[in-house]
């Protein structure tokens, strides 16, 4: 029996040999190369790569912060100045001013937090502007803390594992592979009157104080990776989202910023990336997002990173480096960041109070979506609040956040979930699923509150507007027409087979072998053994287990050969006996039909199976049929069937079975061939014309999955695309 | 009555078929709330399944013992196992409770008692051993399919013996114990690290592969279902 | 001649029940010495570890067991270790389980870990059932549980397995439906991932790794690679490296050694059937 099939003719085993020698050592070379890359420190990468010099960040949303990045931005400490091992480079820009505020760092997310060894150390540089050097290393400060200065100055946080104790940790934090960016930071001398610095409209590269007052929270962010040497050429990395994570978080508190313990505000929360939706780089470097700030902020950033290999290093007890392979993780650093400027008190009046400032033109509300259409003002924040008389109320705004969300009066997300803002509109959308008693009578009335929640001062209210349902959700547009074509080929083809036109379907060896089989087992007068598993009734390969059982039986009518059917469910049963009884009736034996043949066992699945080892051990059947679903059970059956000496023809879907079933029957039906068979045994046009059909699906789906492949290489990612929701 | 045994059920059929394909696509709250309305009727429905399940064992066990088939004798134990595990934990209860204090005469706690619960002991001490055991009774019965079947008889039997030794050596210890060095410089041993390249790479777009197939099967048979073109779930052919 | 052929054919048909006498022995010799064998950590177990550890203090991690006692060897180690790893980060537990005789299984797993955060730092009220954790029991209906549970958890599950009700639930203060949980685990004997995956994961977005028995584990790979799982504890070489990780050993590591014996014992008997196989097709 063979049930693999055979590629590449007699050739084959030569083959697979080539493409081990070759596919083996391309992955240890690439390996190998990360390895040897070693520790280039992140002075240098950052050097490298031209931090601060060309600004050719592509943005579509933010260009101007580019020049006052530069600004602000200094060329990071050599790390022979470090005395450390394997830093990991943090950077925080606060591009808002550089005259000073408070700058605060927190962290967390160590895999092994708890472990011995680990040291954060602080570098300040007071000397703002120029310099590399003056940077004065603080003491090792402890894990999960949150540092709070107010000394103006630039600042660079260096996080390294000295060792990892017991555990079997990595240096997760080494700045290359990828990190956040964090460069240097700037503090007001006072933080409580801070400065903001603007472009100056007459001249870009010079910076005025903000006439507005109003602050920002500028983050950028910066991927170190020394396997990506050529920025310019790298169109992989040309869009930095899939390269980085989901989660960013911006909390804001109003407090006192001297009490690092007191509590965040958490205005927003969730998964959406405040990643602008089309920044594209060629540069290891870009902006992140900024924020009008209204009191004290931090970012949270927890990046995701996609790569598989991320080369990381890994440093024992002893302190030696060793290259981890394949290393992946989800998580493994949260920056918090505090910009200058904390300390605004929230009675300084701070737009959109003013109506004129944030209009909205119109919101209609989808049950499962909120649009909000708004005035072209992009300076405030607005979240939406919905009040105990179901009305919404838009609190805050962010015009380059991805997402703003819906809280209850107490601050809770409620049902109404999160607005995602549409690209390139001023139009959002709620994300989530509408909750219950969100709105009443589908009115909302909207309004502009300050910041923090507890102290708002209600602005400008615009509203009532009324709700209007979406008839239909856009983000799954593309999946509808797939199912559409999908069930067009298959419509398709069975009219096709109905119209009489000759269908061709390929040799099934375990299907070929069903007459055999029967036929077998009447010669030796022994009975045949029929499972349709352990599935239910709603099961897909139960279902195409009945079609095969019809066929089945009509055949073993013919012989008068015994056919017991043992079934785990009990409406299975009663199908199987229905079915069976027709299949009699048909072949013109109804008196050879018994009911008693056809009966429930237990559903419990090893009882089911000890029940129907014990069968075929007593009554020795020489045909067993396993046409289903099956589990763990699988190898049990088939084995005991293998020793009573029966040839065994099995079908099922569960991908784990198989291989039992393969190595212990006879003939084996792989998958979706169990739901051929009964278009295969009957060759009745509706069944064949369906088959086709799904064919027809399978070949798009290659040829799209092969051109799709290469266009890949060169970048051209369309069908890609084409597959995933917007 | 052919109305009601064919007509009808095919009509629900397709139609709750075709509505369930547009309720993903409309996002309304009438639409959300369809969506909890069905599938809480469905849980329902499961859980009347359950109940046909134990009518149906009870009702087959039942005609063996009137008709004293061979091995009644086990349907007695069938019986016995059933209402012996239902009134214990109706009577006494299917959860753990906590200790009860045992008190001095003072009203100090000096110990305590614990709490028999004896559909728990069955559980535990019958039911759960039982099912580990014929869940173990597969080590044995691959060891055996193993020895029967692996042989190299041909090419593809050849690579499929080879796959299986490195997968089972790498999946455990003693594989990276083996061969404890990579021999392409990496940091993993070889046997593991050979072993993961083989669940990610080769078997996972077989795997991958197979899985389209099964899907593809599944819409094709569900829209034979909706549209009423395959009946067996009925019962019967047409 | 004949006498050594006739040899080589006994092997080449060995009684199933030598090879059964020899597992049995290859199991129990280690299992008794006692040796524990440290595993390499896989990158799949891996992912699933570091998620939860990077998890802030106070999130909430549903953990289904969607398994009975058949699989118990397996996936109730990995289910400690995963209770263990989420209590020492102080993160509250839910888990509810689609296989009517895993009910018990849950309780017993959460009664087991009790004993050993009774008095805690973390904990110093032990952890309790509603507040840093609470089992949902076993829930009717399969895939439409997940359903559910994403549309509104409370509805999906009205009661925890005692009968409290959920409407106020301390642990359920900030959780409406699934996709705000902050992770999903889902330990499956059967084919609960895959609606997990498809009903769970690409409906209402939430992050969801999974554990399952060995033999399962391979079909699980394609999600690892797009994605849709997070990470994979596969078999009870997954349960002992998670356990390793979490610096709590426990019978999956205990165990290993005996499955490495085993192993080697197939593989020596693949081996040589082969070898005698070849032989004897020689000679004849």
């Amino acid at each position: 029996m063979r049930t693999i099939p055979r590629i590449g003719g007699k050739l084959w085993p030569v083959c697979l040999l080539l493409a081990l020698i070759l596919l083996l050592p391309m992955m240890a070379t690439a390996q190998d190369d990360a390895a040897d890359e070693g520790e280039t420190p992140a002075g240098e990468a950052v050097e490298e790569a031209g931090f601060g010099g060309e600004n050719n960040v592509e943005e579509e949303i933010l260009t101007e912060p580019v020049a006052l990045f530069e600004e602000i931005i200094k060329p990071v400490p050599q790390p022979e100045q470090l005395s450390f091992e394997k830093p990991a480079y943090v950077e925080v820009n606060d591009r808002r001013n550089d005259e000073g505020g408070a700058f605060a760092i927190t962290w967390a997310s160590s895999p092994s937090d708890e472990t011995e060894g680990y040291e954060y150390r602080v570098y300040h540089a007071s000397e703002i502007g120029n310099g590399t050097s003056n940077w004065e290393q603080t003491d090792s400060i402890p894990t999960n803390a949150q540092y709070i200065w107010q000394d103006p100055g630039n600042f660079g946080f260096f996080l390294s594992e000295r060792n990892h104790g017991s555990n079997d940790h990595y240096s997760m934090y080494e700045n290359y592979y990828p990190a956040t960016g964090v460069y240097s930071y700037s503090i007001s001398p006072d933080p409580e009157n801070p400065v903001v610095a603007v472009p100056d409209p007459d001249d870009p590269d010079k910076f005025i104080p903000d006439p507005n007052g109003t602050p920002r929270l500028i983050v950028s962010a910066r991927i170190f990776d020394e396997r990506i040497e050529d920025w310019e050429n790298l169109p992989v990395f040309a869009d930095l989202r899939p390269f980085f994570g989901e989660k960013i978080q911006l909390e804001y508190m109003g407090l006192d910023p001297n009490q690092p313990s007191a509590p965040w505000n958490h205005v927003f929360q969730g998964n959406s990336p405040f990643i602008p939706q089309k920044v594209t780089t060629t540069k290891p470097y870009f902006i992140l997002f900024t924020a009008p700030v209204r009191g004290m902020a931090k970012a949270v950033m927890e990046i995701q990173p996609d790569a598989d290999d991320l080369g990381l290093v890994k440093i024992d007890a002893s302190g030696n480096e060793q290259q981890v392979p394949d290393n992946r993780f989800q998580h493994y650093f949260r920056l918090y960041v505090v910009p200058a400027g904390y300390a605004i008190p929230s009675q300084i009046p701070y737009g959109p109070t003013d109506e004129g400032n944030l209009s909205i033109d119109n919101a209609r509300v989808i049950a499962e979506a909120i649009n909000v259409e708004y005035g072209s003002n992009p300076e405030f924040f607005i979240t939406a609040t919905v009040n105990q008389d179901g009305t919404l109320t838009l609190v805050n705004h962010h015009p380059d956040e991805e997402t703003i969300y819906v809280h209850d009066p107490g601050g809770n997300a409620t049902g109404l979930g999160s607005l995602n803002r549409i690209e390139g509109t001023n139009r959002w959308m709620t994300a989530d699923p509408v909750g219950e008693g969100a709105m009443e009578e589908d009115m909302i009335h909207l309004s502009i509150r300050d910041l923090p929640p507890d102290e708002w001062m209600v602005g400008s209210e615009i509203g009532p507007m009324v709700a209007n349902a979406n008839i239909w959700n856009v983000s799954r547009t593309n999946s509808a027409l797939w199912a559409l074509l999908i069930c067009a080929g298959v419509m398709g083809f069975i009219l096709r087979a109905r119209s009489g036109a000759s269908l061709f379907l390929r040799r099934i060896a375990g299907l070929d072998h069903v007459e055999e089989a029967i036929g077998r087992a009447t010669e030796m007068g022994r009975p045949i053994l029929y499972t349709t598993g352990l599935g239910y009734v709603s099961d897909i390969a139960t279902i195409a287990s009945f079609n095969i059982l019809g066929q089945v039986a009509r055949k073993i009518a013919d012989y008068e050969t015994r056919l017991m059917v043992p079934s785990r469910d009990p409406i299975v049963m009663a199908v199987c006996q229905e079915v069976v009884q027709e299949a009699y009736i048909d072949a013109g034996r109804p008196d050879a039909y018994n009911k008693d043949d056809v009966f429930f066992l237990t559903d419990d699945q090893f009882a089911y199976t000890a029940a129907v080892d014990g069968i075929m051990v007593r009554e020795k059947p020489a045909t067993n049929f396993f046409m289903g679903m099956f589990y763990a059970e699988s190898l049990l059956l088939a084995e005991t069937g293998a020793s009573t000496g029966a040839i065994q023809i099995a079908g099922t879907d569960a991908l784990a079975q198989l291989p039992f079933f393969i190595t212990a029957c006879d003939y084996t039906l792989i998958g979706e061939e169990l739901y051929a068979a009964s278009a295969y045994l009957s060759r009745e046009p509706l069944l064949m014309g369906s088959l086709k059909g799904q064919d027809f699906a399978k070949m798009i789906l290659m040829i799209m999955t092969f051109v799709g492949t290469l266009l890949i290489f060169a970048n051209i990612d369309f069908i890609k695309q084409l597959f995933q929701a917007f | 009555m052919q109305l009601v045994r064919k007509h009808i059920p095919i009509a629900v059929a397709f139609i709750m078929g075709v509505a369930m394909f547009f309720q993903f696509y409309i996002p309304t709250r009438e639409s959300s709330n369809f969506l909890s309305d069905v599938t809480q009727w469905n849980r329902v429905i499961a859980g009347f399944a359950l109940l046909l399940g134990i009518y149906s064992l009870l009702n087959h066990h039942f005609h063996k013992l009137r008709r004293r088939s061979p091995g009644w004798g086990f349907s007695v134990v069938v019986y016995v196992g059933f209402f012996a595990m239902a009134l214990a934990g109706l009577i006494w209860g299917i959860r753990n409770e906590p200790p009860i204090p045992t008190l001095n005469a003072s009203g100090q706690v000096i110990g305590q008692v614990e709490v028999f619960v004896p559909f728990l002991w069955m559980y535990q001490y019958l039911f759960v051993p039982m099912q580990a055991t014929m869940f173990s009774i597969l080590a044995f019965y691959i060891a055996s399919a193993a020895y029967r079947a692996f042989r190299a008889r041909t090419r593809e039997a050849t690579v499929l013996l080879l796959t299986a030794i490195i997968v089972m050596l790498g999946r455990v210890p003693l594989g990276a114990f083996l061969i404890g060095y990579h021999p392409f410089g990496g940091e993993e041993e070889f046997l593991p690290w050979l072993t993961g390249w083989i669940l990610n790479n080769p078997s996972m777009a077989a795997q991958r592969g197979i899985m389209i197939g099964i899907g593809l099967g599944m819409i094709s048979t569900s829209l034979r279902i909706i549209f009423g073109i395959e009946r067996t779930y009925m019962g019967g052919g047409d | 001649m004949e006498e050594k052929q006739n040899w080589m054919e006994w092997i080449t048909t060995l009684d199933r029940r030598y090879i059964f006498l020899l597992v049995a022995i290859s199991v129990i010799i280690p299992i008794v010495i006692g040796v524990i064998l440290p595993v390499n950590v896989s990158p799949e177990v891996r992912s699933v570890y570091n998620y939860i550890d990077a998890l802030p203090e106070g999130s909430t991690v549903m953990i289904v067991l969607d398994y009975d006692p058949a699989s118990e060897a397996e996936l109730y180690p990995m289910t400690l270790a995963l209770y263990r790893h989420c209590f020492d980060r102080g993160i509250k537990v839910m888990s509810f389980t689609l296989w009517p005789n895993g009910a018990a299984l849950i309780e017993r797993a959460f009664d087991t870990i009790k004993l050993d955060y009774s008095e805690s730092e973390m904990f110093p009220d032990g952890i309790r059932s509603g507040i840093e954790y609470v089992n949902y029991g076993y829930q009717v209906g399969g895939a439409l549980v997940i359903i559910a549970a994403g549309q509104d958890i409370r509805t999906a599950f009205s009661t925890d397995y005692r009968g409290n009700s959920t409407a106020s639930m301390e642990i359920l203060e900030e959780i409406n439906s699934l996709g705000d949980l902050d992770y999903v685990v889902d330990l499956a004997a059967g084919s609960t991932i895959d609606w997990w995956v498809i009903y769970g994961v690409q409906r209402y977005h939430f992050t969801l790794g999974a554990g399952c028995t060995a033999v399962s584990a391979t079909q699980y790979y394609p999600y690892l690679n797009t994605g849709q799982l997070n990470g994979l504890i596969g078999g009870l070489k997954g349960a002992a490296e998670y356990e390793q990780l979490g610096g709590h050993p426990d019978r999956a590591l205990a165990g290993m050694t005996a499955q490495s014996s085993v192993h080697a014992l197939i593989v020596f008997l693949v081996v040589i059937a082969n070898v005698f196989y070849f032989l004897t097709r020689k000679k004849g």
